[in-house]
């Protein structure tokens, strides 16, 4: 889950994916990127694990493909040509291209933890289970309705 | 450089941060990942394509190359004629080649890239491109080392033809339906952007032609050898030129109407960093230069101005490709729009974002 409004910018997301990845601190080589908007926000983008993923439909070679267990969108390292067809798919920008290892790449959930949630110090970034996440945005509502209640 | 504690390391952020972060806030330069490469493999790809398919047809209708029998072994009589109107899937190969290039990891390329044909049109396109360059290039070689072999067998022949012309068309139509399929760029999810490169497919494919069949001329010495196909060739390009522009005209017209993105590729043609390369290029190179010379030139009957315009309509082929790419530009992330929506209409009532310890 993405907050936007509590985002501050400061890329820590990043760092912490690509080092988790690659082993170097290359904000070029993470998956996540932090983009800021004319209004001055800063909204961190990485890969949605769409339901019906446009990348998956577009890879030739099926390196880009939805795991079946948990729903996962993956790119196996070893079946990628690099065609990148999958990066002009995506409707929102991810994956992107690994100029190191010449493949595509993109956000997998770091196998459960993601580096990038567990840094986020705002609380930008959380990684919850999707049948938890409504029910996040509605407590998160309810608080709302109780501090104006308050206040009044 | 900022040193941040807190967590369980201390990362040190470098100093570039505030670049990246400052950079274009709003992802609407176009696309990087498809460049010139693919741009050449389009084009290649629908030049030997429409090549193939011209050249075939003419031979149908009887206007083929005077044949040039050279005994090299024995008896073996072979006749380079055709090679210089049949050069078309040696052609698509060449352009294959350059996507091969273009590929981060090629070598793996020939036996993953077709592992999903069900939805993928690159893995489609592959099984297309294949089965053409090989049908293509095995007649183009029985037409010259084996010049006997389509008498004996008319029929079968001919069969072989059909295919091979079908196929052509496929792989024509296909580098269209290849960008078509990229939902979320609006200068490229058109429904007219397949027939457009099938169009300027064969256009450029006659004029490749007609510069073979020139070559033929000047090699054998007899420039009058390929005056028919020639002419038929030129009388053919006005009505292509004519429905290129036409349907171009459709195309722009209907970005402009359409999503901003599309609104925005239109502009950067017509009045942005690509006028030049669009009214130029294409408008200028492939429509109206090659155009007029080949009205021109239908009373004048010269050569010379025959070159002119299957140089100006080659040239302007690949600025139509490389064009389209240029101003790929896709959609804004949807979570993107929301964020700026939500800045513009701030919750009633919400607190301010917790401030970092």
């Amino acid at each position: 889950m993405i907050d936007e409004e509590r985002c501050d910018g400061c890329m820590l997301c990043a760092l912490a994916c690509s080092i988790a990845h690659t082993g170097n601190a290359d904000l070029e080589r993470a998956h996540i990127t932090v983009w800021r908007t004319q209004e001055g926000l800063h909204v961190p983008l990485a890969c949605h694990h769409c339901e019906t993923p446009s990348c998956t439909e577009a890879c030739p070679t099926k390196a880009c493909r939805q795991d079946l267990a948990d729903g996962r969108v993956i790119i196996d390292d070893g079946q990628c040509i690099g065609c990148r067809t999958c990066v002009v798919a995506c409707p929102f920008g991810h994956a992107h291209y690994d100029r190191v290892n010449r493949v595509s790449a993109k956000c997998d959930y770091c196998d459960g933890e993601p580096e990038c949630a567990r840094v986020c110090e705002p609380g930008a970034i959380r990684y919850v289970f999707a049948d938890e996440s409504s029910a996040h945005k509605r407590r998160e509502a309810a608080v709302a309705r109780a501090a104006r209640a308050l206040r009044s | 450089m900022t040193e941040v504690a807190g967590t369980e390391r201390v990362w040190t952020v470098p100093a570039d941060l505030a670049a990246r972060i400052h950079a274009e806030p709003r992802p609407a330069d176009a696309q990087s990942s498809w460049e010139l490469s693919i741009a050449g493999y389009l084009y290649l790809g629908g030049l030997g394509a429409g090549a193939f398919i011209v050249a075939t047809v003419a031979g149908w209708l009887g206007l083929s190359l005077a044949p040039t029998g050279a005994a090299v072994l024995g008896d073996w009589v072979w006749d380079w004629s055709p090679a210089l109107v049949l050069w078309g899937p040696f052609v698509t190969a060449l352009g294959a080649s350059l996507l091969v290039f273009h590929l981060g990891r090629n070598r793996s390329l020939f036996y993953t890239a077709c592992r999903n044909p069900r939805t993928s049109w690159l893995a489609r396109g592959f099984l297309i491109l294949t089965a053409f360059i090989v049908v293509g290039c095995l007649l183009a070689l029985i037409a010259i080392a084996a010049p006997s072999w389509p008498d004996r067998l008319p029929g079968l022949w001919r069969v072989a033809e059909v295919v091979g012309v079908l196929l052509a068309s496929a792989t024509a139509v296909y580098t269209g339906l290849l960008l078509r399929s990229i939902r979320f760029i609006p200068a490229w999810n058109a429904t007219l952007i397949p027939l457009l490169f099938l169009v300027s497919a064969i256009s450029t494919g006659a004029m490749g032609v007609t510069v073979g069949a020139m070559l033929h001329g000047y090699l054998t010495g007899d420039a009058g050898s390929a005056h028919d196909l020639v002419r038929w060739l030129e009388a053919l390009e006005v009505p292509l030129i004519t429905t290129e522009a036409a349907l171009l005209a459709l195309y722009i017209g209907r970005l402009r109407r359409g999503k901003p993105e599309g609104a925005l590729a239109a502009r950067t043609w017509l009045s942005g960093r690509w006028r030049y390369g669009f009214w130029g290029g294409i408008v200028g190179l492939a429509l109206a230069l090659p155009f007029v010379l080949t009205l021109v030139n239908g009373a004048l009957g010269s050569n010379t101005v025959a070159l002119a315009a299957a140089a100006s309509v080659l040239t302007g082929g690949f600025m139509l490709r490389a064009g389209i790419l240029a101003v790929g530009v896709k959609e804004a992330a949807p979570l993107y729009r929301l964020a700026e929506w939500r800045a513009r209409h701030p919750k009633v009532g919400a607190g301010p974002a917790p401030e970092r310890s």
